[in-house]
């Protein structure tokens, strides 16, 4: 964490968080919501904000718990950052939760591209991104955005009804595979910006990683080679009856390590 | 500040390490730390379900009995979903699955 400067304006800042303080600044005059760099610095801060407030809770918390085990191998060097111990268990597949494996092919599918997510309409640069996104993709493949409120069984149907899901980050690179999982069980593709260290599953073997501006690109072109979308999808399920299935990982979260 | 964990050895460790995709049951008891909803739900059903393939005995945690009655107690998600198990005794060998 930044340690408090001396000043006025350090000392707005540490009484005011800055995603705040924007806000307030573009209520009080409204032309400023127009000015793109204003609302990078805000998504950027809040981005920034929401990361620390994370690791703060978990070093308050660690001492709680014999073990912290992560989803991936970024949050394991956040931890060792701030000198908690942890190893990486992916949670795991189970079709209790995310329905039964579909079946690879995704032709006849009448849903082209899906986008789970909270918080879809905040002033956040998720929201940003994927209001570029609308723009940028052609208006043969609408872009089908659902907020919260589906979970189960409607949202493995709808899923199966899928191409392709698209991953935008609230924390940019953050990765706990939950949608790659839950993308793969219902035989669609994940699209999504990079991701840091997520093991076991690997970019162009099983899910498609592309930054912010070339998402649309990427999404076309998973929708016009059916043979690819087929490969990705059936190599991430074989990670999903193998390593990845709850079982195993269950299994590795209950053992440690030698 | 940064916080130091304590290694602590596990009471009981007896799932077969050789195969990772079928490990047998074992003679340890699961808990499953449960306060209130939260959008981890459906890994915890998930956990448990798995734990039930492998005839492992799994509970839900909500109290610190419930946790005495557990060997290895596995919080998923954030911290502050567990407000309670935050404050209580430890009373299992706990593990954080965050993410």
């Amino acid at each position: 964490m930044p340690s408090p400067g001396r000043g006025l304006v350090p000392a707005v800042l540490q009484t005011i968080p800055l995603p705040r303080l924007t806000d307030l600044a573009m209520r009080l005059w409204p032309p400023l919501t127009r000015w793109r760099r204003l609302a990078h610095l805000r998504a950027r801060a809040a981005t920034e904000r929401l990361y620390a407030k994370n690791l703060r809770e978990l070093c308050r918390a660690a001492t709680r718990f014999d073990e912290v085990v992560t989803t991936s191998q970024q949050r394991v060097a956040a931890c060792r950052a701030v000198g908690i111990a942890a190893r990486v268990v992916p949670y795991g597949y189970h079709p209790l939760t995310t329905g039964p494996l579909a079946d690879a092919d995704v032709r006849g599918r009448d849903v082209p591209v899906l986008l789970l997510g909270t918080e879809l309409k905040a002033r956040t640069r998720r929201s940003a991104v994927i209001r570029s996104l609308e723009q940028a993709l052609p208006p043969s493949v609408p872009l089908l955005t659902i907020g919260e409120g589906l979970y189960g069984e409607d949202r493995a149907r709808l899923l199966r009804r899928t191409r392709v899901v698209l991953d935008v980050h609230r924390v940019p690179g953050s990765f706990t595979g939950l949608r790659v999982i839950m993308a793969a069980a219902a035989g669609a593709v994940l699209v999504t910006e990079p991701f840091e260290g997520p093991t076991p599953f690997a970019p162009g073997v099983h899910h498609v990683e592309a930054p912010a501006d070339r998402l649309a690109e990427a999404v076309c072109g998973i929708l016009r080679d059916d043979s690819l979308a087929r490969r990705l999808v059936e190599a991430a399920q074989s990670l999903l009856r193998g390593e990845l299935a709850m079982a195993a990982c269950l299994g590795r979260l209950t053992t440690p390590p030698a | 500040m940064p916080a130091t964990i304590r290694p602590v050895e596990p009471r009981i460790r007896e799932l077969a390490p050789d195969d990772p995709g079928q490990r047998r049951a074992s003679r340890f008891r699961l808990g499953l730390a449960s306060e209130r909803q939260h959008h981890m739900d459906e890994v915890i059903c998930a956990t448990e379900a798995a734990a039930r393939e492998l005839g492992l005995e799994v509970r839900r945690v909500g109290t610190e009995a419930d946790e005495a009655s557990v060997d290895v107690l596995v919080a998923v998600g954030f911290p502050h979903y567990y407000p309670n198990l935050l404050r209580r005794p430890r009373r299992a060998h706990r593990i954080l699955w965050y993410g």
